[in-house]
């Protein structure tokens, strides 16, 4: 291609300021967009790539100084111009769609009024021309009826409709270039794909080119021409998706496809696993929760759940948001009592017991929640975050939990220097570290992981999933690992259910379910998940059929 | 580009002017009529009993009532009566009275709130001020929407719309969530206490996290109201306003530092910080108040005075000035009536 590239960035570099120091995040980055092409900056936490992209569209933070370099937008240098200025091509030329669907529209103005106001900003049209192109716009992109749609609040939508609204506003103005900037990070895999598909779809009409912000390898492989690979504000690699691919030439490139889960990789089959010794078994769980608001109506969130996990094996309870698997594993750690159903764990009946008892036998069944930021208290020191169960718990003497407490950080692969830090002071796949070695201080048999690894990038996902296996097979431990990804599932479990709207759609050996799913839901979900394009080193990659196998005529 | 979303203006008071009770509620009458004149879209009066330094009125919808008698188009609301310490058949009563004869122009703001000493007094306990209130206003509901009351009798006259118009005051996010579900409104304070552990945090630190759980709750087809009341004093010179300032604050600084709450340093600076006090020419205000995160989020933004409490004239200034320069900087502008128009 020999046209003007839509955005052309040379040798740009960024910095913050904290206090009155400035540190450099990205360095000398150079790439470009062709007209209708679609780019995708790929990397982990910290590699920079947001900040690229804010760049682009002159959103860098208020600390935020592009040092040196340019940005080019259809020939022209963009990169000092000022807020004003660009205000007249955001939207119109270069446009965004944000991250969070959740905080980037106003919850207390209708969807209407806030499509309309990018078009009444820019000048298009008369009131009456404006409304008819807001309704335009939301039929295009899928939100009927719209006049309905229109009046309605955020708070009335779904993460996947308020996404739907933000794309609206991103292509009202017809721009040449759209950033995404994780477009579906925070949506169910399904909705996931509908919204990517939605945007490829608003890019063939009309031409426009993508610079799409992922951390997910897979999504960048299935829907970008090329990708730029970032570590730590640098370039490692860039290319057409298929060469790199096939042949990535840095090994930061290839680290991150080892550790992308992917269909591919199932986990090896368990040899001698006693197939009657069952560490959990839920039979007929039923939740119920009362609809405020109404007339004794009430809401069923667990329909008839009925599983078993042997001793030593990891079950997953997958499902997308509403599905009912954080009400499921709530009342398998005695949190919430249900409606009706039995649990068993280790063979008592969780649901028959009570006050101390209860309490006393939740230090045999132990939660590692999703957020690693948010579960761990900011003021304690490591050393305590871990001891403290024990305190709860077992009377033992302060040597004892002192040694106790630094043989589980050991255990997680952290050295005696973490005790006296703060969290803080660690990274995302510390705490999480910290958040297990806690959960194993009291020496449970059941471990329920909800979501553990779903807020960390993949190479320290990769890490946490290893520690993870290696323990299991150390200490014998069972898990339930609730998950919304299906790739990291198939590679850790040996048995899973396949949770929708309460109900079970699907049960069993993990590669029974994958291979050959009941459910028609089951096969939505495993196509969604995107990184189809990516290579698949663990061996030939699963076959899904997709439609109907062909029969055999008689 | 940060847009704001201000619907509605409105004026509130505690009836603090220092004067007389008869004076303080001819005054109040006074600067609800004015703010009408500006075009501001609400009017609220506090309800508090017994302690004349807190508040100068203790019959919230008597003085409502007046105040309808003197203004034709404002809205008028209780910010809020303290619902634990009701018999909530009256206040039903009184309110739906009250609506008819102000021509359909009541808002009912409801809280838990009340001073510890007037449930002693009232015969109740103060402990049970949750239980009392979520009690009291269930049984407000139904008495509007017609529904039969114990021994079967209904309300006259039944005024089933005012249960679109109660406001759910509240400084904790399960009372946020609980307004929410209810599809009720949600009434934030102009200021709020800091936890120990987060003593520099700023307002909208503590109230996006209730505004998250209001909005989370609240259910498909009820419109989002979000009243965020703040303490804003707005004069033409900035060495008046903060003199007044200084002088007003001072005043609670005493008081505070008495029950111990006193935590800043005895500087007005100091004191306009941590009492999240809005002060200064249009200008500095505007910047004041664009800065607070929570207005990006509300649909209501009433000003107060206290605890400035400036006397009367300046207080009759500041409302022009917010009306006329402050407001349209937030997104708001005053409502056009069809056959209504102002002739300057």
């Amino acid at each position: 291609m020999t046209a003007t590239p839509i955005l052309q960035v040379d040798d740009l570099a960024i910095a913050y300021r904290t206090g009155d120091r400035e540190q450099r995040v990205v360095h000398g980055v150079s790439f470009s967009v062709a007209p209708g092409e679609v780019v995708a900056l790929v990397g982990e936490s910290g590699s920079g790539k947001t900040t690229t992209a804010q760049a682009t569209l002159g959103l860098l933070a208020g600390n935020g100084r592009v040092e040196s370099g340019t940005i080019r937008l259809n020939g022209t240098d963009i990169t000092r111009w000022s807020q004003k200025r660009l205000d007249s091509i955001r939207g119109a030329v270069v446009s965004l769609i944000p991250q969070d669907p959740g905080s980037s529209l106003n919850p207390v103005r209708t969807i209407g009024s806030q499509l309309a106001e990018v078009l009444q900003i820019h000048k298009r049209g008369d009131r009456k021309a404006i409304h008819a192109r807001v309704i335009e716009l939301l039929e295009r992109v899928g939100l009927t009826p719209a006049e309905m749609r229109a009046r309605q609040y955020p708070h009335e939508l779904s993460g996947g409709m308020k996404q739907r609204v933000l794309i609206a506003i991103a292509v009202a103005l017809k721009p040449a270039l759209i950033v995404a900037d994780e477009p579906t990070s925070a949506l169910d895999v399904t909705v996931q794909r509908r919204i990517l598909d939605l945007i490829d779809e608003l890019r063939r009409e009309s031409g426009t080119a993508v610079l799409l912000v992922t951390h997910d390898l897979g999504v960048a492989a299935d829907r970008a021409d090329r990708l730029v690979v970032l570590q730590n504000g640098r370039i490692q690699e860039q290319g057409p998706v298929k060469d790199m691919l096939a042949a990535p030439r840095s090994a930061y490139t290839r680290r991150l496809l080892a550790d992308a889960p992917s269909l591919g990789k199932p986990r090896p089959a368990r040899p001698g696993i006693d197939s009657q010794d069952f560490a959990i078994e839920v039979t007929g769980l039923t939740h119920d929760f009362p609809v405020t608001g109404g007339e004794a109506k009430t809401f069923r969130a667990i329909d008839d759940l009925s599983f078993k996990v042997r001793r030593g094996t990891t079950h997953a309870i997958v499902g997308e948001s509403g599905s009912g698997k954080t009400t499921a594993i709530r009342s398998v750690v005695g949190f919430i009592k249900p409606t009706a159903g039995r649990i068993l764990v280790d063979g008592v009946d969780l649901t028959t017991l009570k006050g101390e008892k209860l309490r006393q036998f939740r230090k045999h069944i132990q939660l590692v929640y999703q957020n690693p930021f948010g579960s761990l208290d900011p003021r304690q020191t490591i050393a305590r975050i871990v001891e403290e169960p024990l305190l709860n718990f077992e009377p033992i003497p302060a040597a004892d939990r002192a040694r106790k407490v630094r043989d589980m950080l050991a255990r997680v692969g952290l050295s005696e220097g973490f005790l006296e830090r703060h969290p803080r002071a660690l990274s995302g796949g510390q705490r999480q570290r910290v958040a297990i070695a806690r959960a194993l201080v009291l020496d449970p048999r059941v471990l329920v992981l909800d979501e553990a690894v779903s807020a960390l990038d993949v190479t320290v996902q990769a890490q946490i999933l290893s520690l993870l296996d290696e323990l299991q097979k150390t200490l014998g431990l069972t898990y339930l690992f609730v998950s919304h990804d299906l790739a990291v599932v198939r590679q850790i479990s040996d048995t899973v259910s396949v949770m929708h709207r309460g109900r079970q759609v699907d049960g069993g050996p993990i590669e029974a379910v994958f291979g050959r799913p009941d459910s028609a839901y089951t096969r939505e979900l495993i196509d969604a998940i995107p990184g189809r394009s990516l290579p698949t080193p663990g061996g030939p990659a699963l076959a899904v059929p997709s439609e109907n196998p062909p029969r055999l005529s008689p | 580009m940060t847009m704001f979303p201000i619907k509605r203006l409105g004026f509130f008071t505690r009836l603090l002017d220092q004067v007389d009770a008869a004076e303080r509620y001819r005054l109040a009458t006074e600067q609800i009529r004015h703010a009408e004149k500006c075009g501001f879209d609400s009017a609220w009066i506090a309800q508090h009993h017994f302690h004349e330094g807190e508040g100068g009125l203790p019959a919230p919808f008597v003085f409502l009532a007046h105040a309808a008698a003197h203004t034709s188009r404002i809205r008028l609301g209780t910010g809020i009566v303290t619902l634990p310490l009701e018999m909530p058949i009256r206040v039903a009563e009184d309110a739906a009275v009250t609506d008819l004869m102000s021509g359909g122009r009541l808002e009912v703001g409801v809280g838990p709130g009340g001073n510890l000493t007037a449930f002693t007094a009232f015969g109740l306990e103060s402990d049970q001020r949750h239980a009392l209130f979520d009690a009291n206003l269930a049984l407000l509901k139904t008495a509007w929407s017609g529904g039969a009351l114990a021994g079967g009798d209904r309300l006259y006259p039944s005024s089933p719309t005012l249960v679109d118009r109660i406001w759910q005051a509240t400084f904790t996010v399960s009372g946020a969530r609980r307004a929410g579900l209810a599809g009720d409104g949600l009434m934030l304070s102009r200021t709020q206490p800091r936890s120990p552990e987060a003593p520099q945090a700023s307002l909208a630190d503590i109230q996006n996290p209730m505004l998250d759980a209001y909005l989370e709750a609240l259910p498909k087809g009820v419109e989002p109201r979000i009243l965020a009341s703040r303490t804003i004093f707005v004069a033409d010179d900035v060495k008046e306003a903060m003199r007044l300032a200084e002088t007003g604050l001072s005043r609670l600084r005493h008081r505070l530092a008495a029950t111990g709450n006193f935590t800043s340093g005895s500087l007005v600076g100091d004191l306009i910080r941590a009492m999240d006090v809005h002060v200064g020419t249009p200008e500095q205000v505007i910047e004041s108040l664009q800065s607070d995160m929570t207005l990006q989020r509300s649909t209501d933004l009433t000003m107060q005075v206290h605890s400035i409490d400036p006397p009367h004239p300046y207080i009759l200034r500041s409302i022009e000035l917010f009306a006329g320069k402050v407001a349209p900087a937030l997104g708001w502008t005053p409502e056009v009536k069809a056959g209504t128009r102002q002739v300057a």
